[in-house]
């Protein structure tokens, strides 16, 4: 990204609301076209690869699932998946099915929580979640009803609805029993109304004609619309398995930036989250997913990132529908989790978080320690197709005053829902003293 | 205030993370309740994360939210605020981790009618938020007189 000393347009701090996190955007304008576009997250690093150094090979999906309070599961099953492969362990059957219902309760929670509360607003003329509640007071509550069945599911399964305690190496510490998962299905088949009538709603809103310059990278599995594991594809071509993504991804530091950006050897920025998942893996969406989407008006074709709203509408009636489907077909494992011994080796593990591809690699030591963490957020490896994104979006919309353009930015980003931290909250007070 | 105690809903709500220094006093401040409060109180520890931070205080007769926060004043000052004075203009703004304040999400519930009857707010000004699981001193010192403070908003309930 060049820099010019004096553009002759600036738009800057912009702070970013209703994302996940804090960031900001700057974009600098000379001679009639985008010069720079950085989007800088300033919140401070984390070091929690740092941490894991010198930790047990059990403690990953422990101290992982703090990373964020959106989505702890897909922290924790991505550490899993990674120990387990380093340990030569297959956690299948009914273990992996409950890790899979499990997800569908965060992806129904992460996803509702963007669609109705973060990013509607945008689409409705309306500056916050509050002002929507004024205006569209029963989308807004269907949106919570919605994302409260999705807690429910993770609470049950993970044992409490944020940062789960339930989940270990292997498999779980318990596991219900077919009667504790009978209300949950309940609940799901409301949920699964809900989340059809979200998908009719977002559907109708109007999405800016835009299409985004990115390959994009999802995990394919043929049997399933992949989230605990598969090959890492992308629409160009690539295809790998999940132990050789650190030899094709690189990650380096940029100096506004607390997060790495990650680039594709030989290719360059790339797109995980909603919009890859749906161009690659479309076909395996449950039936009534696709149903609703071809009513939609979308499918795996869409590169428009405005209608990620539309597709992650659609991943949250497929999750609904999928977690009935997994609790119909559930039978209580015999162990709650397979033993897993420590062994001397690398391992690699990647799930579809709501975002996009999460991928965790550790070493492990033949005690048991771990020696080396590398975690790979979708959010970092988003960062440099979302400034890409960006610097055309803004350049098509030169002619566009600052303010509407400022916002059409911070909508453009939101399309990619980026969740640069969850790890701290303040109430932010300002004392009035008269 | 007329109906009798055991029919009353009342909720401590305890926001923060802790793993992050100071902002760990609202589930710190769970802790010590937890072994000194009274009975029948609903102890619920959160993110911050709107949607849940509704649902716990949905349907309560009294919700008190202790929180960390940061308004320029000396670490361990104690804040009280009220329904009416968190939602007033140039308070409790929507710098959070989620993008939405716990003003705009009392503000939200309000829209939703989905308030406490009352709620009450306990902030206490943090020093350091890094990475750890200790308090600063001074947040430290001030952790009994907040958790008194949450026992005095009980008892007046």
């Amino acid at each position: 990204m060049t820099h010019s000393s004096r553009p002759e347009r600036l738009l800057e701090n912009l702070t970013l609301a209703r994302v996940e996190g804090e960031g900001a955007l700057r974009v600098e304008v000379s001679g009639g076209k985008v010069t720079d576009v950085q989007l800088r997250i300033y919140e401070p690093p984390r070091f929690f690869e740092a941490f894991l150094r010198g930790r047990a090979f059990t403690e990953p999906p422990d101290i992982t699932a703090r990373i964020c309070g959106i989505c702890p599961v897909a922290y924790q099953m991505s550490a899993c998946l990674a120990i387990e492969a380093a340990c030569g362990v297959t956690v299948d059957g009914p273990l992996r099915d409950l890790r899979r219902l499990m997800y569908c309760g965060e992806w129904i929670e992460s996803h509702t929580l963007h669609v109705h509360l973060l990013h509607a607003p945008d689409f409705l003329g309306c500056d916050s979640a509050l002002e929507l509640a004024k205006t569209h007071r029963g989308a807004v509550e269907r949106g919570l009803e919605l994302k409260k069945i999705g807690n429910e599911i993770v609470e049950l399964i993970g044992g409490r609805a944020v940062h789960p305690i339930n989940v270990r190496v292997g498999g779980f510490y318990r596991t219900p029993s077919r009667r504790d998962l009978a209300p949950l299905r309940e609940r799901l088949l409301h949920a699964r109304d809900l989340a059809r009538q979200t998908v009719e709603w977002v559907a109708g809103f109007d999405f800016p004609d835009h299409v985004v310059d990115a390959e994009l990278v999802a995990l394919h599995d043929p049997n399933e619309y992949a989230v605990l594991g598969g090959r890492i594809m992308s629409t160009g071509g690539l295809d790998i398995a999940v132990d050789d993504f650190s030899d094709h991804v690189t990650e380096h530091q940029v100096e506004r930036s607390t997060a790495l950006h990650a680039r594709l050897l030989e290719r360059g920025h790339y797109l995980v989250g909603p919009l890859a998942r749906f161009a690659l893996n479309y076909d395996q969406l449950q039936p009534i997913a696709k149903v609703a989407a071809a009513a939609a008006g979308i499918d795996g074709s869409c590169r428009n990132p405005f209608q990620s709203i539309v597709v992650r509408a659609v991943e949250v009636l497929h999750s609904c529908d999928l977690a009935v489907e997994l609790i119909d077909g559930y039978e209580p494992p015999d162990r709650a989790a397979v033993p897993v011994e420590p062994s001397e080796r690398t391992g690699h593990g990647a799930t579809e978080a709501p975002r996009g591809l999460l991928h965790h690699r550790y070493r492990i030591d033949a005690a048991g320690l771990i020696t080396d963490a590398v975690i790979t957020p979708p959010t970092s490896q988003n960062q440099a197709a979302i400034e890409h994104d960006l610097w055309h979006l803004i350049e098509d919309n030169l002619d566009v005053d600052d303010e509407p353009l400022r916002a059409l930015a911070e909508v453009a980003i939101r399309n990619f829902d980026p969740c640069i931290s969850c790890a701290t909250h303040f109430l932010d007070l300002t004392v009035v003293r008269s | 205030m007329t109906a009798p105690a055991a029919a009353r809903t009342i909720v401590v709500i305890g926001i923060g993370h802790r793993f992050r220094g100071d902002d760990g006093i609202g589930p710190r401040v769970l802790d010590a309740l937890r072994d000194a409060g009274p009975p029948g109180v609903r102890y619920v520890e959160l993110d911050g994360e709107p949607s849940r931070l509704i649902d716990a205080w949905a349907g309560a007769d009294l919700a008190v939210v202790v929180d960390a926060a940061r308004s320029g004043g000396p670490p361990g000052t104690i804040h009280r605020l009220d329904q009416r004075a968190l939602m007033s203009p140039g308070r409790g703004g929507a710098v959070s981790g989620h993008g939405i304040g716990l003003a705009d999400a009392a503000a939200l519930g309000e829209a939703l009618g989905r308030l406490p009857v009352r709620l009450r707010i306990v902030a206490v000004e943090v020093a350091d938020t890094g990475p750890g699981t200790t308090l600063s001193p001074e947040v430290a010192s001030a952790l009994p007189r907040a958790v008194e403070v949450v026992l005095g908003e009980l008892a007046h309930s």
